[in-house]
C-alpha cells in the first residue's frame, strides 16, 4: 500500500530528528511541568503572612493570639510570626528574596484586645511591597477573617453564606486545564510549523520530484502525511495524559470522542501546514510564516488561560481562530466529558478541517511546471 | 523493425520566452541503452523529465511505452513502469539505506529483492546507515538502486555519474550493462564523452535544444570523426612548420603536432619530411571519438563540470 508506506517513512523520519522529537513532545512535556507548578498543579497554595502582634502582656489566652488562630485557620495563609521588637518596613526592605516574593506583615496594634472589648475602632495595618502581586489578595483575606471575628465578638452570625459548587462533577485543577490546552497548542505547532519546513524541505532537496516520477499520487501523499501527523498526536496527548496521572494525580481520561477530535486537529493542522508551504517555496521563508501564523494562534485561542479574561476584541479573535474549537473540544471529551459540546466542537474543528485541506491540496503542486 | 520504447515527435518546451527544448523527435528502442549528450543547459533534463511524466510538454507527440504522456490514465502506467534516477537524488535522510529501499518498494505492486540490489551495487554493508550520513558517491547508489527497484522495463538515468571520482564511474558504468544484460531499456543523459561512447547504443548530441545528430557511435565517428591522425608527441614548432609545409591540415596541440591521415602515403611523405630535418619523434596513431565528433559538431568542447569551453 502507497499511504502505508508513505505513512511509516514519513513517521520515523519525523521521530529521528531531535528537534523534532524536542517540539512535539519534550518541548510541551515541559510547558505542562512548569505551568503545572507555577499555577497549582498540586492544589495548596499557600501565601505567606508574618504576623507582628504587639498585643502581647493582656493575659492567655489574648484575642489578639485568638486572631492569628483564626488567620491560621484558613489554610490558604501560612502564618509566621514577627517579633515586636522588629521595624517591620526595614524587615521587608532587609529580607527582599533573592528568590521569591518579597514578605507581607499584618501588624496587630498594642490594645487591640481592651479596644475591641471597649467596641472601639482598631486599626490593623497591613504593609506589603508594591511590586507584591499577591498582596491584595492576602489582603482581601484578612480583611474577611477580621470581619467574621468582630461578628463572633457580637455574637452575630453571618445570614449569607455562598456555597461553590461545580459545574462538572469531577473536581477540575489547573494541570487539568493545562494538558488539554497544551496538547492542542503542539499538536498545532507540529502541524502548522512542523509540517511546512518539512514539506518545502523535501520540495527544495528534489524529494517530491523523485516521488513524481512514480505512482504515488497528491492524494496518497497528502493522506500518508496527515495518518502520521494523527499518530504524533495520539502519541502526543497519551505523553501528556501520563505525565499529568503521574506527576499531578489529574483526573484527565482519554475516549473515542478525544480520538475523533485529534483526529479532526490532525486533518486541521495539516492543511494549514501544506496550505502554508503551498505558498511559499523557500524552506526558511515557509518556517518563518509558520511562526507567524502559529505562535499568535497559540496564544489567543485559550489553551494557556480561559478566553473570558482577554479583552472583547481578541476574544472576537480567539473565536475566529480553530485552535479555540479544537482546545475545547479536547478539554470538553478528555475533562468535562461533556459530549454534547465535545460533538459541537469537533464538528467545527472538521468543518475547519475540511476548508484548509481543500485549500493544502489545492495549493500543493504535484509535477512541475 | 525494432519495436520502440519510447517515440516523440516535434517535442518543445517553453519557458516564458525561453525555449529549452526547440522541436527535437526520436525514438528509443526496446532493450538499447540511448544516450543523450549535450552540455548543462541543452534541454536534456527538461526532455527526461517530460518523459518521466513529471513535467508537461510545450506541445509534440510523445508516447512511452505505448501509452500518451498527456492523459493522466497513460501517465499513471507509465510511472509503474518506469525507473528513475534524478541528478541529485534525494531520499529521507534520517531512515537507513534499507528503509529508504523499503520505501520506494513499498510504493510499487511489485519489486526485485532489495539484498540482491544492495550485493549488486556493493551497498550491502551500509544498509543500516542513515541516508544522511553517506558520501554524495553513495547516496547516488542508493538512488541507482532505487530506479530499479520496481524491476522497470524502462530507466532514465540522469547523469547517473556526474561528480563521481573515476572508479565508482566504472562501477556503475558495469551496473548499467548488467541491467542492460537484463533486459532493461536504459536512457541516459551525460555530458561526459566517454560514457557516452563507452556505455550506449546509439548517442543524441544535443546543443541549445535541438538534435545535432543521432546514430551509434562507430556511425557518427565514420560520419564526423573524419579520419585517422599521426600524433607526434613533444614535436614543438620545428616540427609543426616542416609539416606545414606539406600539409595544411596539420595542427597543434598543447606542444604536440597532429596530422589527420586523408591518404596512408600521407604517412610517408610525414616521415621523409621529418628524418630529413633530423627530427626523430615518439608517435602513435590516433582513432577519432566523439569528442572530435562534437567538437566538429558544434564547434567546442564541454568542460569537466558539463559547462561550454
Amino acid at each position: 500500500m502507497k499511504v502505508a508506506a508513505i505513512f511509516k517513512a514519513v513517521t520515523k523520519n519525523w521521530l529521528r530528528s531531535r528537534s523534532g522529537l524536542f517540539f512535539s513532545f519534550l518541548f510541551p512535556v515541559i510547558f505542562l511541568l512548569v505551568f503545572g507548578s507555577i499555577f497549582g498543579g498540586t492544589g495548596n497554595t499557600s501565601y505567606q503572612l508574618y504576623v507582628q502582634n504587639l498585643d502581647m502582656g493582656s493575659g492567655p489566652p489574648g484575642l489578639s493570639q485568638i486572631f492569628v488562630k483564626a488567620l491560621n485557620s484558613t489554610h490558604v495563609l501560612s502564618i509566621k510570626m514577627l517579633d515586636p521588637s522588629v521595624n517591620a518596613t526595614s524587615f521587608i526592605r532587609n529580607t527582599t528574596a533573592f528568590f521569591g516574593s518579597e514578605p507581607r506583615v499584618l501588624v496587630i496594634p498594642s490594645g487591640f484586645q481592651q479596644r475591641l472589648l471597649a467596641k472601639e475602632n482598631v486599626n490593623l495595618i497591613f504593609i506589603s511591597s508594591p511590586a507584591d502581586q499577591s498582596a491584595q489578595f492576602v489582603w482581601g483575606i484578612v480583611n474577611d477573617v477580621s470581619f467574621r471575628f468582630e461578628m463572633f465578638l457580637q455574637n452575630s452570625t453571618q445570614l449569607i453564606n455562598v456555597t461553590t459548587v461545580s459545574s462538572s462533577y469531577r473536581s477540575l485543577r489547573a494541570v487539568d486545564y493545562y494538558v488539554a490546552g497544551i496538547t492542542a497548542a503542539f499538536m498545532m505547532t507540529n502541524g502548522v510549523i512542523g509540517l511546512t519546513s518539512v514539506a518545502s524541505e523535501f520540495r527544495r532537496r528534489g524529494f517530491l520530484k523523485r516521488l513524481f516520477s512514480t505512482p504515488v499520487t497528491k492524494t496518497d501523499w497528502i493522506v500518508g502525511n496527515v495518518l502520521s501527523q494523527t499518530v504524533l498526536g495520539i502519541l502526543l496527548t497519551g505523553v501528556m495524559i501520563a505525565l499529568a496521572i503521574i506527576v499531578y494525580h489529574s483526573s484527565v481520561s482519554i475516549n473515542i470522542y478525544t480520538v475523533a477530535s485529534i483526529f479532526a486537529g490532525a486533518v486541521l493542522f495539516s492543511g494549514i501546514g501544506m496550505t502554508l508551504a503551498g505558498l511559499v517555496s523557500d524552506p526558511e521563508a515557509a518556517s518563518g510564516l509558520g511562526n507567524a501564523v502559529a505562535f499568535p494562534m497559540m496564544f489567543l485561542s485559550g489553551t494557556f488561560w480561559p478566553i473570558d479574561i482577554m479583552p472583547q476584541f481578541l476574544q472576537s479573535i480567539a473565536r475566529a481562530l480553530p485552535l479555540t474549537y479544537f482546545a475545547d473540544s479536547l478539554r470538553d471529551s478528555m475533562l468535562l466529558q461533556n459530549y454534547g459540546a465535545a460533538t459541537l466542537n469537533i464538528a467545527i474543528t472538521a468543518a475547519f478541517a475540511v476548508f484548509f485541506m481543500f485549500l493544502g491540496s489545492r495549493l500543493t503542486r504535484w509535477g512541475e511546471p | 523493425m525494432m519495436e520502440e520504447v519510447i517515440r516523440v515527435r516535434n517535442l518543445f518546451k517553453k519557458y516564458g520566452n525561453i525555449t529549452a527544448v526547440d522541436g527535437i523527435s526520436f525514438d528509443v528502442r526496446k532493450g538499447e541503452i540511448f544516450a543523450m549528450l549535450g552540455p548543462n543547459g541543452a534541454g536534456k533534463t527538461t526532455t527526461v523529465e517530460i518523459l518521466e511524466c513529471v513535467r508537461k510538454p510545450t506541445s509534440g507527440e510523445i508516447s512511452v511505452l505505448g501509452e500518451d504522456i498527456g492523459s493522466k490514465e497513460g501517465a499513471n502506467r507509465i510511472k509503474r513502469k518506469i525507473g528513475v534516477l534524478p541528478q541529485d537524488f534525494n531520499a529521507l535522510g534520517r531512515l537507513t539505506v534499507r528503509e529508504n529501499l523499503e520505501f520506494f518498494a513499498g510504493i510499487y505492486d511489485k519489486h526485485l529483492s532489495i539484498s540482491e540490489l544492495l550485493d549488486m551495487l556493493g551497498l550491502q554493508e551500509k544498509e543500516k546507515e542513515r541516508f544522511d550520513k553517506l558520501s554524495g558517491g553513495l547516496q547516488q547508489r542508493v538512488g541507482l538502486a532505487a530506479a530499479f527497484i520496481n524491476d522497470p522495463d524502462l530507466v532514465f538515468l540522469d547523469e547517473p555519474t556526474t561528480g563521481l571520482d573515476p572508479e565508482i564511474r566504472r562501477a556503475t558504468w558495469h551496473f548499467i550493462r548488467e541491467m542492460k544484460a537484463r533486459g532493461k531499456t536504459i536512457f541516459l543523459t551525460t555530458h561526459y564523452m566517454e560514457e557516452a561512447e563507452q556505455l550506449s547504443d546509439r548517442i543524441a548530441i544535443i546543443v541549445k535544444g535541438k538534435i545535432a545528430a543521432l546514430d551509434t557511435p562507430s556511425n557518427l565517428i565514420s560520419s564526423y570523426g573524419g579520419s585517422k591522425s599521426l600524433v607526434f608527441k613533444n614535436a614543438g614548432e620545428a616540427a609543426f612548420g616542416t609539416l606545414r609545409r606539406f600539409f595544411e591540415t596539420a595542427r597543434m596541440d598543447g606542444n604536440d603536432v597532429i596530422l589527420p591521415i586523408e591518404n596512408p602515403r600521407d604517412i610517408q611523405i610525414a616521415l621523409n619530411a621529418l628524418f630529413e630535418m633530423g627530427l626523430n619523434f615518439e608517435m602513435e596513431v590516433k582513432s577519432p571519438n566523439i569528442e572530435y565528433v562534437f567538437l566538429k559538431l558544434t564547434g567546442y568542447r564541454i568542460k569537466e563540470t558539463g559547462e561550454v569551453e
